[in-house]
């Protein structure tokens, strides 16, 4: 049995791989911040590879979405280090592999831990500027994060979560739906407001939605935090059916506050990323919209010679 | 403290956080979720937690991204419990078990993960017992043979030979082989197991809940394979009230857990290798 620190140095370059035809580098990492740990992946293309101007820096969506959206990012990470592209991800406190609870999650903590991502950014992946890539409220999270930051260069948002009131609704009427089709008639149960006043949280598909995390969305002025913003975002919609109402708030904030926004519409496959994709869903169904999603995003970066 | 990994095998790097407890044992849990999106923390970081409690137990423990999720490489793809990746799995936890040192391997696996789990135990030397969290046993693909019964040939022939009264009838179907028939045990939960439990000396203990879908399925395979199994290889915990699937319930992920913490404390006063496999 070896000396469990000797164990630690032998094994710490097994954290990192070369890999891929380019040679690109990935490599995971725990990093520390204020006295928080955060696990962290970072993507660094490989010798060959014509280098481009900026970093991306990724933004993980909330409760189980964090999960759900994975493939997504990691597919986009890999096409983009392929492309020159230094890519960031770290996972917020709570999530994860990261030090913290999930029930001291709020949007405020991710917005904070996208901030430590992009302070980071730089000595990671050896860029001055970054791109901000977020998935639903990961996606609100990296724009109110970027507000006047000039190391900002654009944003990525895809479906981007516009009201996070409306979003956490959503989600408990979601699992009120669920809960019918598990067989148990609302009427049998306590609606959501009732559960959050008795218990102080609603379990949604094993997550704990806090009474203090839906106060907080209550009463969010996002519309006042959009100011200074990055010159250029991407908003990606991936739905049929009205346009999403909020989601067309935030990009109306975003060009209040001087962006230059481009709306794309994609029709989903099978699933729209709202309310939200179940993790039942194969890979093979969401591929496809996958690499629609990165397409897209491909497509837009190259147009601002980013 | 935790390390992250890569490690090699035979679908590509496979990403890991490896535990490393302040005072090791030279035990070794490995920890797989099933689905085939969920990555090594699991449903709201249910195996997070049971590691880092098991941290304290003086446990190595790892968490394993299957092929194709999370941090590892692989192609993304829906999992087939017919091809439940036992050899990437094994490759994976062996190159740890000679990097640590560790001389005991306990693998806990739900869902998709217990069949990989599973698979993956007669091929790790020092596996001695693995905790199999609500996987079904059955084969979900029906053989040819299956198909032609669900088609109603069975039915079409009693009714013929009868009608005519040229053939006797055949005789009634025993319910069991007839259950078999349309649902027979899948080679890739019984070979192992038995591989597991009458070659190698392993344990194997299946956690389901009440109100799991699987339970039948999981009583019935056992009771089928019966005589095959060695006597105390292998039990059925069933937790009262529960529905463990999908882990989408807290309740049922703070149940699991602390059924995985209290299982691995228990292994762990129990001798590490039976003396047949204790090597020079």
């Amino acid at each position: 049995m070896l000396d469990p620190t000797r164990i630690d140095e032998r094994l710490a370059p097994r954290a990192r791989i070369e890999t891929g035809d380019d040679r690109h580098i990935e490599e995971m990492l725990f990093l520390e911040e204020r006295g928080r740990r955060y696990f962290a992946v970072r993507y660094l293309p490989g010798p060959g590879t014509a280098p481009r101007p900026v970093g991306i820096v990724q933004c993980h969506s909330f409760g189980f979405e964090q999960v759900s959206f994975r493939g997504l990012e990691t597919a986009f990470a890999r096409w983009a280090v392929r492309h020159g592209y230094p890519v960031l991800y770290v996972q917020g406190q709570g999530y994860g592999d990261s030090d913290g609870q999930f029930e001291d999650v709020r949007v405020a903590t991710h917005v904070r831990d996208v901030g430590v991502a992009l302070d980071r950014a730089p000595e990671l992946l050896g860029m001055g500027s970054q791109v901000v890539a977020g998935v639903r409220l990961g996606a609100l999270a990296g724009v109110v994060a970027a507000v006047g930051r000039p190391d900002v260069a654009a944003l990525v948002l895809w479906h981007p979560v516009g009201d996070p009131k409306a979003y956490l609704t959503r989600m408990f009427r979601a699992r009120a739906a669920s809960l019918v089709v598990a067989g148990l008639a609302p009427g049998n149960r306590p609606g959501f407001r009732e559960l959050l006043e008795r218990d102080g949280f609603v379990d949604v598909l094993g997550y704990p939605i806090l009474r203090d995390l839906f106060e907080e969305a209550k009463v969010l002025p996002l519309d006042e935090a959009i100011r200074a913003t990055p010159p250029a975002a991407l908003v990606i919609e991936v739905a049929k059916g009205a346009p999403d109402r909020e989601m067309a708030g935030l990009e109306a904030a975003l060009r209040s506050a001087g962006t230059d926004v481009t709306h794309v519409r994609i029709p989903p496959s099978r699933v729209e990323f709202a309310p939200a994709v179940p993790l039942t869903v194969s890979p093979e169904t969401l591929a496809p919209m996958f690499k629609k999603v990165i397409e897209v995003t491909a497509e837009w970066l190259r147009a601002r010679s980013l | 403290m935790e390390l992250p990994l890569y490690l090699p095998s035979s679908e590509g790097h496979l990403a890991a956080i490896l535990g490393i407890p302040a005072r090791p044992n030279g035990t070794l849990v490995l920890m797989l979720t099933g689905g085939s999106r969920q990555g090594r923390t699991h449903r709201n970081r249910m195996w997070v937690k049971a590691a880092r409690r098991l941290g304290q137990e003086g446990v190595f423990t790892l968490r394993l991204d299957l092929p194709g999720v999370g941090d590892s490489e692989g192609r993304a793809r829906q999992f087939d419990m017919e091809d439940p990746l036992g050899l990437p799995v094994s490759q994976a936890v062996n190159e740890v078990v000679r990097e640590t040192g560790a001389g005991r391997v306990l693998l806990v696996g739900s869902c998709f993960g217990a069949r990989a789990c599973l698979a993956a135990a007669p091929l790790i030397s020092q596996a001695t017992d693995l905790l199999y969290v609500v996987a079904p046993p059955l084969m979900r693909k029906k053989p040819l043979l299956a198909r032609a019964y669900r088609a109603g040939y069975w039915r079409i022939t009693r009714r013929i030979a009868a009608a005519k009264r040229i053939l006797p009838a055949p005789p009634r179907w025993d319910p069991e082989k007839l259950q078999q028939l349309r649902r027979p045990i899948s080679p890739q939960f019984a070979k192992p197991l038995l591989a597991f439990t009458r070659q190698h000396g392993g344990t194997v203990l299946f956690l389901f809940g009440e109100r799991d879908a699987f339970l039948h399925e999981i009583t019935t395979t056992l009771d089928r394979l019966g005589r095959k199994l060695p006597p105390g290889s292998t039990a059925l915990q069933v937790i009262p009230g529960m529905e463990l699937h999908a882990f989408s319930e807290i309740r049922a992920q703070e149940e699991t857990i602390q059924f995985t913490t209290e299982w691995v404390r228990a292994r762990l006063r129990e001798p590490a290798l039976a003396p047949s496999r204790v090597p020079d």
